[in-house]
């Protein structure tokens, strides 16, 4: 996979927000690659800025926030400095966006079929009855029963479940290259995510497509991801592949998360906890942006911030501590199954 | 360990569906559909379904902020729908609740101070300096600062709003406090603080909770007990270990291998559930989990309703073909 080239080059993005109240850093400095037909999963709490990071590829941004640097390389384009008109070419044709609450991304006064045909219509420069036939077809594929009828049905005559299946087959109405998901499942029951995400994964397949998988559900990562970036107050954390990661996580935060989740696989006696709070984003705190919360933080931590340095190949870690960190797993196992 | 709190019988509660003109009554929602259990004094019974399944409205009829339609609470061998006056208030006291959003479950103009001395005032335990110093030992007991009670809920992060929830339940020292989805709008870091505060007071207080979830790992990790609810009825309940290693329901099976797990090695069994959960207005006939299940008898699941029956010691599951 690493010969290939990737599909989306993110280098040293920044996007700020600037309020009446200060520059919020929301993304500062992210670095990134998605590979043909690959999912990356970007994980992390609220205000973390995994979300920012994903409109940002898509210039989706309202008007405080602003890209201030970066760029962000797609088939060789950099959609930072894109017009208007070009960016809307690539929007729901060669990236397509899926959101968390199928009820607020959907029109409630149009069809669901009227708003898969506009994508259509928009890109694929067909008539409006080829658009339609293409519309009932998605919808077919994405598990939808009786499409035909479905197709003229307003967004409130479907259920959750049945409206983020309707908003995948808008996505993958024009075959994008890359479908970013932000947070596709959180608002389902988790019979259906699981319906969901196989739906995902089946289409992924079929479509040869990549994706962007931004959730805050470790669980979720294990699951899709292919390689994963953990983001902690606008910065990338620990950047690799899926396995290493749940595995072997080098960054005190990967790790003191992954054993702050109940598992259903492994029996734990006390959770552990990450003290305090996630910092506010106009305040963060100087040096390494997690050394307030960090018990392994040093001098050098609260002073001076760490770059994402490749520690093995194909493992990042933005960590001064990563030897402390080694000598304290054997308190908590990770990953350990029972 | 086991004298029993809090007994549940046959409980239902329906919701009118009104339409026209003279707001009649065409239909009812059937939330709580015949629901019996018991929780002995300082465990905690998890609660766990999808949305829809009634679990909330199960919580709100026991606090009597419901009145059931139908079947009994009883609360120290006495009927809670029964209480008035001084006993209904003293019951009041003993059953405390934490709600989901800690947003929107405090009062945006009142001080904290204020928010949790309220129950403490109106229940006579205390009041003016006194009141204030109990505030204070309560705001250090769930992790917050007194300096803090002045402010107000805005000036608060979701973790720590849901402690100041916390100590506005435990003011009034309850026997019982039902937790409504107490940690799942909160993040995974801060998620793991407030259950283990939970926890600690539970052996503090010798608290009983009763831990209503969607979330199967919260409460596995919580609970002595877990109840399963679907479509307004109880499918399965068990003892937590019991219940999680060998699981007899076809729906607690399903939504048991449907959560993801943070493991990318582990290679499991999934079984994937057809269609969305039926509307309990008009719930299907025979076992309401029919129309999903991946192993249905057409001859009986769809015709006769099962009954709630033990197969095991202490593990009851309604199913016909276990």
């Amino acid at each position: 996979m690493e010969s290939k080239q990737p599909l989306l080059k993110v280098n040293n993005l920044k996007t700020y927000f600037f309020t009446d109240d200060g520059v919020v850093k929301a993304v500062d400095g992210v670095n990134f690659e998605v590979y043909p037909g690959e999912t990356l999963g970007i994980v992390g709490e609220s205000g973390c800025g995994k979300s920012v990071t994903s409109l940002s590829i898509l210039r989706l941004l309202d008007e405080k926030g602003k890209i201030v640097d970066g760029e962000i390389i797609f088939e060789g384009k950099d959609l930072v400095k894109l017009d208007e008109n070009k960016m809307r070419e690539i929007r729901g044709n060669d990236i397509a966006m899926i959101f968390q609450e199928p009820m607020v991304a959907l029109n409630p006064v149009y069809t669901v079929g009227d708003q898969i045909m506009e994508a259509i219509i928009l890109h694929q420069k067909v008539h409006k009855d080829e658009a339609r036939k293409i519309a009932i077809d998605m919808l077919r594929k994405v598990g939808i029963p009786e499409p035909e009828k479905r197709v003229d049905e307003y967004p409130h005559e479907l259920s959750g479940g049945m409206r983020q299946r309707a908003m995948i087959a808008m996505a993958l109405s024009c075959h994008p290259k890359l479908l970013i998901a932000d947070e596709p499942t959180t608002a389902l029951d988790v019979t259906i995510q699981a319906q969901i995400l196989e739906l995902m994964k089946q289409l992924q397949k079929d479509l040869d497509m990549a994706i962007i998988m931004i959730t805050h559900d470790l669980g979720v990562i294990a699951e899709i991801s292919d390689r994963v970036a953990v983001m902690y107050a606008g910065k990338m954390v620990e950047y690799t592949d899926v396995k290493r990661l749940f595995k072997n996580p080098k960054h005190p935060y990967t790790w003191a998360l992954l054993n702050a989740i109940p598992r259903l696989d492994i029996e734990q006696e006390r959770l552990f906890s990450i003290p305090g709070v996630v910092p506010d984003a106009l305040h963060f705190p100087s040096g390494c942006k997690f050394h307030t919360r960090c018990e392994f933080a040093t001098e050098k931590c609260r002073n001076e911030e760490p770059g994402l340095i490749e520690i093995e190949d194909g493992h990042f870690v933005a960590c001064w501590n990563i030897e402390k960190l080694e000598a304290a797993k054997d308190r908590v196992e990770v990953g350990e199954n029972k | 360990m086991n004298e029993i709190i809090l007994e549940v019988k046959n409980l239902k509660k329906y919701f009118p569906i009104r339409a026209g003109v003279f707001r009649r009554i065409v239909a009812w929602v059937k939330a709580v559909d015949d629901v019996s259990f018991n929780i002995n004094r300082g465990e905690t019974l998890g609660l766990v379904g999808e949305s829809g399944c009634g679990k909330t409205t199960v919580g709100m009829t026991i606090l009597r902020l419901y009145e059931p339609t139908a079947g009994q609470v009883l609360y120290g061998n006495k009927d809670i729908s029964k209480l008035r006056g001084k006993e209904l208030r003293e019951m009041r006291r003993k059953m405390q609740i934490i709600f989901q959003d800690p947003y929107s479950s405090l009062n945006p103009r009142m001080r904290i101070k204020n928010i949790i001395a309220e129950g403490i005032i109106t229940h006579d335990i205390a009041k003016g300096r006194e009141a204030e110093h109990m505030v204070a030992e309560l705001l250090k007991r769930v992790g917050l600062s007194p300096d803090q009670m002045n402010r107000f809920p805005h000036e608060f992060s979701g973790g720590q709003r849901q402690r100041i929830g916390i100590a506005r339940a435990l003011a009034v020292n309850p026997e019982l406090i039902v937790c409504d989805e107490a940690v799942s709008a909160l993040d995974v870091s801060i998620q793991a603080q407030i259950l283990n505060l939970l926890e600690d007071l539970q052996k503090d207080f010798n608290l009983t909770y009763i831990f209503i979830s969607h979330a199967l790992n919260v409460v596995k990790h919580i609970s002595d007990r877990v109840a399963v609810m679907y479509l307004g009825k109880i499918v399965e309940i068990a003892d937590k270990k019991e219940l999680f290693s060998n699981p007899l329901h076809p729906y607690t099976k399903a939504l048991m291998s449907a959560i993801p797990i943070p493991d990318p090695e582990l290679k499991r069994e999934r079984i994937l559930l057809k269609g969305d959960v039926p509307s309990p207005i008009n719930p299907p006939s025979g076992c309401r989990f029919h129309p999903r299940c991946p192993i249905a008898d057409p001859k009986i699941c769809s015709r006769e309703e099962p009954e709630l029956r033990e197969v095991k010691p202490d593990h009851f599951v309604s199913c016909h073909l276990v």
